[in-house]
């Protein structure tokens, strides 16, 4: 990149100017103003003198210098303490102690681009959490931890190891990561809460809008610690933390009555087909009652035959002894899981003095998992530091260090690849899992291993101990920070950012181990690196004055920013090995494959906020972005998009006289727009050549931010033909030139109300988004191209956020705090660029509709003559038919913190939860169907379960007809002739396994669709502080204290019983997840 | 102010350094071509013949419709006929690329006649025989111009379409004819996966193909525009300007092998669906009546019923399939039983390439000739053609004169020579030839017999040719019933795909509107049947 040069040169001339500038002014009066609370300097405290127009504003450490002289009074004011008059009695070193203002204790927020504004100003919705209370009752993923915590915003925690959380602001994920005003790219794993002061939401357009385009639905602004506060000028802190992992929140609901098999038969011959039913087998064997059965460890007799006999007089003759049938392996699932731990320690030590701040921090975290053999090592360092050259010059820097390393992780997605899948949905109980630890068979240790089947399943023991997936990734970031007031009123800052990571995972395929499209079972080894990098260096200067006799307070900053992104990513893998055994990519068997993927993207932005205060009466705010973008075609656009935002704020009860029991009154409203030229936020292992480079197996998305070279040329792809030749393919996609970068155009307004004195208070913001798209729109494929990417499809977002805080109980030693948060929000299409009959303009636009089973007007469902639900496929014209299901989206999302105080003891407890939409319960489905679930044994299908050998006698309840055939709506799939059908009570007998496997069909879902709502009892955190009195005994401990802490204690209200759904918050269709567990331990934090 | 302007002047100094052609590198995406050479088309587009098309390859779903098998499992899907959203992803996945891949050779400067072009020209006309006779009117002339308009394109009538497919056929047998006598492309031969670049057998196939399409015209054979009998007399008068197959090495067959392309049944897969299908009842009993040895060779017998009857495993009553119009759950409990046929172990599960996939086949093209002389549209000796059909098919399977040995397998190992039981049976063509079944006579009941022995001819292979000729002249008898889904009753075409209703609605409705009374469903009769 070529902007080093200029940006050196610039920081050189800057240098120069900055001590040209030191001795401007007289010094009259010079002092210092600090907190009275821990006497840390108050950076930025503002100064005048009463009665004049003259001010000034203290540096970083507070110092402070003034025209003034004996006598004259000055007013003091900072954001967070309580304004105060105070009269010159010297004229220098004068130490001036301000007290925190409780009232507006949380009233300082951080906004766009780092700035810190007063949150009465705002005209938008922000909302703060401090991580103080995020490090005790920890998450492996911090994210993780931000549940119910903020209104509006929704994170779908995943609590598979390494796993990264979704988040959504608003329904919508483009969601950018900001440390101290630097956007990085993070998977969120190298985030350390230790180090993180507090976060602030930035939720929507107007709040983010003067960020990039990667901010279009918000931003997550963090943080970092600096210095310290400590009256000694430096500290050291120690946080330990430790918690187990056990007690399950949600587990398959599995049977242990049958075993393996198909219409109650089975018999092992080899395992791959040559028995009965011994083979990628379903779980509606024969019952466990002890009848002799050839089984996967029954003694091998050469020469001799023995003869089964199943009920339906068929037989099966094998030299295997057939022995007992039962239930070996009862909670085999529960049994093979551990107990998880996660354990985090963390230091840092701090130190500050007018000239310099400084913090250093390292942490670790251990997880191991509940599944055995397999854990994770996060490593973080952080540094920030601070110089101040001069009053006038400050530079700053932090730098984040992490390192995440994994030998061994889990690969849960659906597939013989998972434990899930392996254990808990396709094995029966014929086989314990105790006997599965020794997996080689004997003499062919490293080639093949011992289980109940070898087509399509594979032995838990080997999977997690020959089956390694390795994770390792370096991430970094960090910031120099050049302040400059180079002139009364102005300053100007310098912001060079950087953040990059690195990453290599390996995937280590032992020989026999089978999964899809990789059933030759020869092993593999496969590698995955990735690397990213992006710089982002910015410039602004601002300026603040008050003008017209401090009537007119005008705030304004004018900046500008070039991002680089440059990514590169190698994804090889050998096909199957030679040597058994060796992971290496020259041991392939047949020739490698590889895929590689390299791109960059530069983005030039200049940018503007000004904001404006009328006395105490308005504030009123404008922000304004004009980027240039890479990824855009040089159209008459020339690249180029602007977006700007704008919004006004009054207190009401600044000015006007109000009920007594009113102490607060603010309304705020906003327009901002926010825009995106389609960067990608993550990107997979090749690219966007293809999708997954193998048939199974997780999709794994990193970090990106750049385009897909959408409005590039159009292109070949390069594929693998007859006898693995290359050979080429041209796009089915098609771009309209004069495409633009897309639009969303917010409006909010909101209230901030106070009562008692502020001890109670509620915060609502409604939102109205209307985003105008980018996207692909389906084009006729007779056209030559399946779709065109193009300006088109508009949605409408409208909701509503609430956040109530309270103080319930405020005593000398007792005291209770309660927050509240509660949002909703509801998408519709305005304009759908592509039309179904099910989802027109004006539909929601997360409507759930599918294919189903063909009811009577009355709802009771009809079976088809052959005993089966009938699909509406089954019905004449039913091809295309599918109804309307639901929605997706919850209805609204909820969370309540409570923070209760007594003497040094504190108890903090949190439930939050969802209510409405509809989740698809993946598991719940593929147990149903293959005969595993719970459900399956019970009731009639219990009854009739045994007679599955001799053809099934069971009748689905309901009706069918005779004569005439159903005929549907080809769109609705309702019956259109019922008055001339005879329907009649469904006589039909069929196996409960046909019966149960068309029930919880993959396409019909009436029956495995359910509500979502569901509530946790999230965390519970007891805290005593050790009182200081206690303390003064050991000399070098400054304060302590130590915590009881436990997280997902209980899950409330679960009608997908089977999984939790806390990982699809907002997301309909979930796949298969390991069980859910319940995390307790304790903490202690100790400051020297 | 002076240091605002200098600050402001330095930001817009960043801006331009940061310069224009910096923004015009990162236009282009490093990491695929926009242009490469016809040949890397052609390889694609020739492996891509081994599927598609709605499940076009052996054991895909077009041989569940032409009723060879059948899914027991209900897991694993049913044998429904699922006739909805048409095959149009052929213009954007196949069509386009041919379309490419003959801009590609012109851009490279080949001359106006290049192998690229001439095979062009018959996968297209391939592509919409195939896609006409699915579905109906299909966009042609306006098709495949998204470059130049995204609109949706227009309907082509059926009739336009089928001249449109006979012009390129013969426009391809000329080329050709040129073409083999000059200097061969040996980028052309080395992707050339069917032939090696062997362009008289791409005249040959131009020509075969071309009966293919003419029979399937049949009932137009009065149509003065088609005029099929006049065609099919040019063909068969010139075989040196016509060219056509000569035997079974003539056929345009997709060659499986061990590693990259195997066969879609094979070892690997045994486990998976080896018991979850079995054969179809149209299949075996048309065998099993004309005692017909091809069932032993592609089917296990149903062992319920050896055990029983004490049958030998040649025995033909022991062969039985399973109607694909039955209800599922009887099937299964059926073939749990061992009341029905598997599929045979030892020809397809043995190896990693049981057969070759034929496209288009030598015995088929007896057939058409066969027909053709048969219904009059051009002289000959419509018996011999039958009987070379029937022989070469017979001769496929390894089948001939003498003892020959049949391999089972009850359970066990399909790669384990030693788990198989074997059985012989003693067979002579002019035996079964000259059962009053199989022997060649005139009338109506010849044609059967033409058109029985075709059907037969087709299994596992050539696409969708057997469903198509059975629609064509109900030959053979279809099994219908619940299984087979849309309310028991056989569909005559697939519906367009749903998505032209929404974005070519105007274009969709005027040919639904046209062909089938405003209503696209899969009971609409195509003009081609009526």
């Amino acid at each position: 990149m070529t902007v080093q040069l200029p940006m050196r040169k610039l920081l050189a001339v800057l240098f120069l100017t900055a001590f040209s500038f030191t001795a401007a002014y007289a010094q009259l009066v010079t002092g210092k103003i600090i907190s009275k609370t821990d006497a840390a300097g108050v950076a930025g405290a503002s100064i005048e003198v009463k009665g004049s127009s003259k001010g000034a504003s203290a540096d970083a450490s507070g110092t402070f210098t003034i025209n003034a002289k004996t006598g004259d009074v000055l007013i003091i004011s900072a954001l967070g303490f309580k304004q105060i008059n105070y009269t010159v009695n010297k004229t220098s070193g004068l130490i001036i102690e301000l007290e925190t203002d409780a009232r507006s204790l949380n009233e300082v927020v951080v906004t766009a681009l780092g700035i810190k504004k007063e949150t009465k100003k705002l005209s938008y919705a922000i909302q703060e959490v401090k991580t103080a209370d995020l490090v005790k009752a920890r998450e492996p993923n911090p994210i993780n931890s931000l549940k119910g915590k903020v209104a509006g915003l929704v994170v779908n925690i995943n609590s598979e190891l390494l796993r990264q959380p979704s988040i959504n602001f608003r329904g919508q994920g483009n969601i950018l990561f900001v440390v101290d005003g630097i956007p990085i790219r993070t998977d969120t794993w190298n985030i350390s809460p230790d180090d993180i002061e507090s976060y602030s939401f930035l939720k929507g357009q107007t709040a983010a809008a003067l960020y990039g385009s990667n901010a279009v639905d918000g931003a997550i602004i963090i943080n970092t610690k600096k210095g310290t506060k400590d009256k000694r000028g430096f500290s050291v802190e120690f946080n330990s933390s430790t918690m187990f992992e056990n007690g399950f929140l949600a587990f398959p609901r599995l049977q242990d009555e049958y075993g393996p098999g198909s219409t109650g038969k089975y018999a092992f011959k080899d395992g791959v087909g040559g028995g009965v039913n011994d083979n990628d087998y379903d779980i509606w064997g024969p019952r466990f009652e002890g009848q002799l059965l050839p089984q996967y460890d029954g003694e091998v007799v050469p020469g001799q035959t023995f003869t089964t006999t199943f009920r339906d007089g068929s037989t099966f003759t094998g030299n295997i002894r057939p022995t007992p049938w039962l239930a070996r392996g009862k909670d085999n699932l529960g049994r093979f899981l551990q107990t998880g731990l996660l354990s985090t320690n963390h230091i840092s030590i701090a130190s500050q003095t007018d000239k310099y701040d400084l913090r250093f921090g390292m942490g670790h975290t251990y997880q191991r998992a509940i599944v055995p053999n397999m854990g994770l090592n996060i490593t973080n360092f952080n540094m920030a530091s601070g110089y101040n050259f001069s009053k006038k010059v400050r530079l700053s820097a932090n730098i984040n260090y992490s390192r995440q390393y994994s030998p061994n992780f889990p690969d849960v997605n659906y597939g013989p690849n998972s434990l899930i899948y392996n254990v808990g949905i396709w094995a029966g109980s014929d086989w314990s899992v105790d006997d599965m630890k020794n997996y080689w068979q004997e003499g062919k240790v490293g080639i093949q291993q011992k289980y109940a089947e070898y087509q399509r399943y594979n032995n838990p023991w080997f999977m997690v101990k020959e089956w390694l997936r390795g994770h390792y990734k370096n991430d970094l970031y960090g910031y120099v920070t050049l302040d400059w007031k180079f002139a009364p009123n102005f300053n100007v800052m310098l912001r060079p950012g950087i953040s990059t990571y690195g990453i290599t995972r390996t995937e280590k395929m032992p020989y026999s181990a089978g999964s899809y499209g990789r059933d030759d079972r020869k092993g593999d080894y496969r590698e995955d690196n990735r690397n990213l990098f992006e710089s982002n260096n910015e410039v602004q200067v601002r300026y603040n004055n008050k003008l017209f006799k401090n009537i007119l307070q005008l705030d304004g900053m004018v900046g500008g920013n070039i991002q680089n992104i440059r990514y590169n990513s190698v994804y090889a893998t050998t096909n199957y090995l030679n040597v058994p055994g060796v992971y290496n990519l020259n041991n392939s068997l047949l020739p490698v494959r590889t895929f590689n993927w390299s791109a960059e993207q530069l983005v030039l932005s200049g940018y503007y906020s000004f904001d404006f205060g009328v006395s105490k009466y308005l504030t009123v705010s404008t922000t304004g972005r004009l980027d240039k973008h890479s990824n855009l075609p040089d159209n008459k656009y020339k690249q180029q998009y602007f977006y700007f935002s704008t919004g006004a704020a009054t207190v009401v009860s600044d000015y006007i006289k109000l009920p007594d029991v009113v102490s607060f009154l603010k309304l705020k409203g906003s327009y901002a727009t926010g825009r995106n030229p389609q960067t990608i936020s993550t990107i997979g292992p090749l690219g966007f050549i293809g999708g997954n480079p193998l048939d199974y197996g997780d999709t794994y998305q990193s970090p990106y931010g750049i385009g897909r070279y959408a409005f590039a040329k159009y292109t070949y792809s390069l594929g693998f033909g007859y006898n693995n030749s290359v050979v080429g393919s041209f796009t089915n996609r098609l771009n309209d030139p004069d495409i633009a970068a897309d639009n969303r155009k917010t409006t909010e307004a909101g209230i901030d109300i106070r009562f008692f004195k502020n001890r109670l208070a509620l915060d609502v913001t409604y939102f109205s988004t209307l985003s105008e798209l980018l996207g692909n729109r389906s084009i006729s494929s007779a056209t030559g191209y399946d779709q065109i990417t193009v300006n088109s499809g508009v949605t409408r977002n409208r909701g509503v956020e609430a956040v109530l805080s309270g103080t319930a109980i405020q005593k000398k030693n007792f005291s209770w705090n309660v927050l509240v948060n509660w949002s909703t929000f509801k998408r519709v299409w305005v304009d759908n660029p592509n039309p179904t009959p099910w989802i027109k303009n004006g539909d929601r636009v997360d409507l759930v509709v599918s294919p189903g089973f063909v009811k009577l007007p009355d709802g009771r469902y009809l079976h088809n003559t052959d005993g089966l639900l009938m699909r509406m496929r089954d019905a004449v014209n039913g091809g295309n038919a599918q109804r309307i299901f639901g929605h997706g989206d919850p209805d609204f999302v909820w969370g309540i913190t409570n923070n209760l105080r007594y003497k040094n003891f504190s108890l903090a407890f949190q439930f939050d939860g969802v209510v409405g939409g509809l989740i698809w319960n993946q598991i719940r489905r593929r147990t149903i169907s293959g005969g595993r679930h719970l459900e399956t044994v019970q009731g009639e299908w219990g009854v009739h379960r045994p007679n599955d050998v001799t053809g099934g006698t069971f009748v689905g309840a309901g009706v069918t007809w005779v004569g005439v055939k159903p005929i549907v709506d080809p769109v609705t799939g309702e019956i259109t002739n019922f008055k001339d059908l005879t329907i009649v009570p469904n006589t039909k007998a069929v196996t409960v396994q046909n019966y149960a496997s068309r029930y919880a069909s993959s396409s019909e879902r009436d029956f495995i669709f359910q509500d979502r709502t569901f509530a946790k009892l999230r965390e519970v955190t007891l805290t005593y502080n050790i009182p200081a009195n206690v303390l003064k005994h050991a000399k070098f401990i400054s304060s302590m204290n130590v915590s009881l802490v436990g997280r997902n204690l209980i899950l409330f209200y679960n009608e997908s019983k089977d999984v939790d759904p806390d990982q699809f918050t907002q997301q309909v269709f979930s796949d298969i997840q390991s069980p859910s567990t319940r995390r307790y331990g304790f903490n202690i934090n100790i400051i020297f | 102010m002076k240091k605002i302007l200098q600050l402001g002047l330095m930001l817009v100094l960043i801006s331009t350094y940061s310069c224009k052609k910096k923004f015009e590198d990162l236009l282009t995406n490093p990491n695929q071509p926009v242009s490469l050479p016809a040949y890397l088309i052609l390889g694609k587009e020739l492996n891509d013949l081994s599927g598609g098309l709605g499940g076009n390859a052996p054991w895909d779903a077009v041989h569940r419709y032409n009723q060879f098998f059948c899914r027991n499992y209900q897991y694993y899907g049913d044998n429904a006929y699922a006739f909805n959203n048409g095959p149009f992803g052929v213009y954007s996945n196949d069509l386009k690329n041919i379309q490419q891949m003959e801009l590609e050779a012109a851009n490279s400067g080949a001359p106006a006649r290049n192998v690229y072009s001439a095979a062009a020209k018959f996968l297209k006309a391939y592509y919409y025989y195939h896609i006409t006779s699915l579905m109906g009117d299909v966009p042609m002339t306006q098709a495949l111009k998204g470059l130049e308009n995204i609109n949706g394109p227009a309907y082509d009538t059926q009739k336009d379409v089928m001249l449109q497919i006979l012009k390129w056929l013969d426009e391809a047998n000329d080329d050709f004819a040129v073409l083999k006598t000059e200097v061969a492309d040996k980028n052309f031969g080395q992707y050339d996966l069917f032939y090696k670049g062997d362009l008289s057998k791409w005249q040959k196939l131009a020509n075969a193909f071309q009966l293919r399409v003419l029979v399937s015209l049949s009932k137009k054979s009065g149509d003065t525009d088609l005029k099929i009998g006049q065609r099919f007399t040019q063909i068969m008068g010139n075989s040196s300007k016509y060219p056509l197959f000569s035997g079974m090495a003539d056929n345009f067959s997709y060659k499986y092998n061990n590693d990259f392309n195997r066969y879609p049944l094979n070892p690997s897969n045994f486990g998976f669906d080896a018991l979850r299908l079995n054969m179809a009842e149209t299949w075996v009993k048309n065998l099993t009546t004309l005692e017909d040895p091809r069932v032993f060779a592609t089917c296990e017998p149903a062992y319920k019923l050896i055990d029983q009857n004490s049958w030998s495993l040649t025995d033909f009553r022991a062969f039985v399939g399973s109607p694909n119009g039955e209800n599922q759950t009887e099937m299964e409990t059926k073939a749990q039983g061992g009341l029905y046929s598997l599929i045979g172990r030892y020809r397809y599960y043995r190896t990693f390439a049981a057969e070759e996939g034929i496209i288009a086949g030598y015995p088929e093209m007896c057939f058409n000739i066969a027909e053709a002389i048969h219904r009059g549209w051009v002289t000959g000796d419509a018996e011999q053609w039958y009987k070379n059909g029937i022989d070469a098919m017979i001769k496929f399977y390894g089948i001939t004169n003498g003892s020959n040995t049949f391999y089972f397998l009850r359970s066990g190992n399909p790669t384990n020579i030693a788990d198989y039981k074997t059985a012989s049976y003693n067979f002579n063509f002019d035996t079964y030839y000259n059962q009053a079944t199989v022997k060649y006579e005139t009338g109506l009941a010849g044609l059967n017999k033409i058109l029985l022995q075709k059907y037969l001819a087709f299994f596992m292979n050539s696409g969708w040719e057997a469903f198509l000729n059975q629609r064509r002249t109900g030959v053979p008898v279809f099994s219908v019933g619940a299984g087979i889904g849309n309310g028991g009753v056989l569909p005559k075409r697939w519906t367009y795909p749903v998505t032209e209703q929404n974005v070519n609605n105007s274009n969709w409705k005027a040919a639904v509107d046209r062909q089938f009374g405003g209503q696209d469903v899969v009971g609409g009769e195509l003009w081609m049947n009526k």
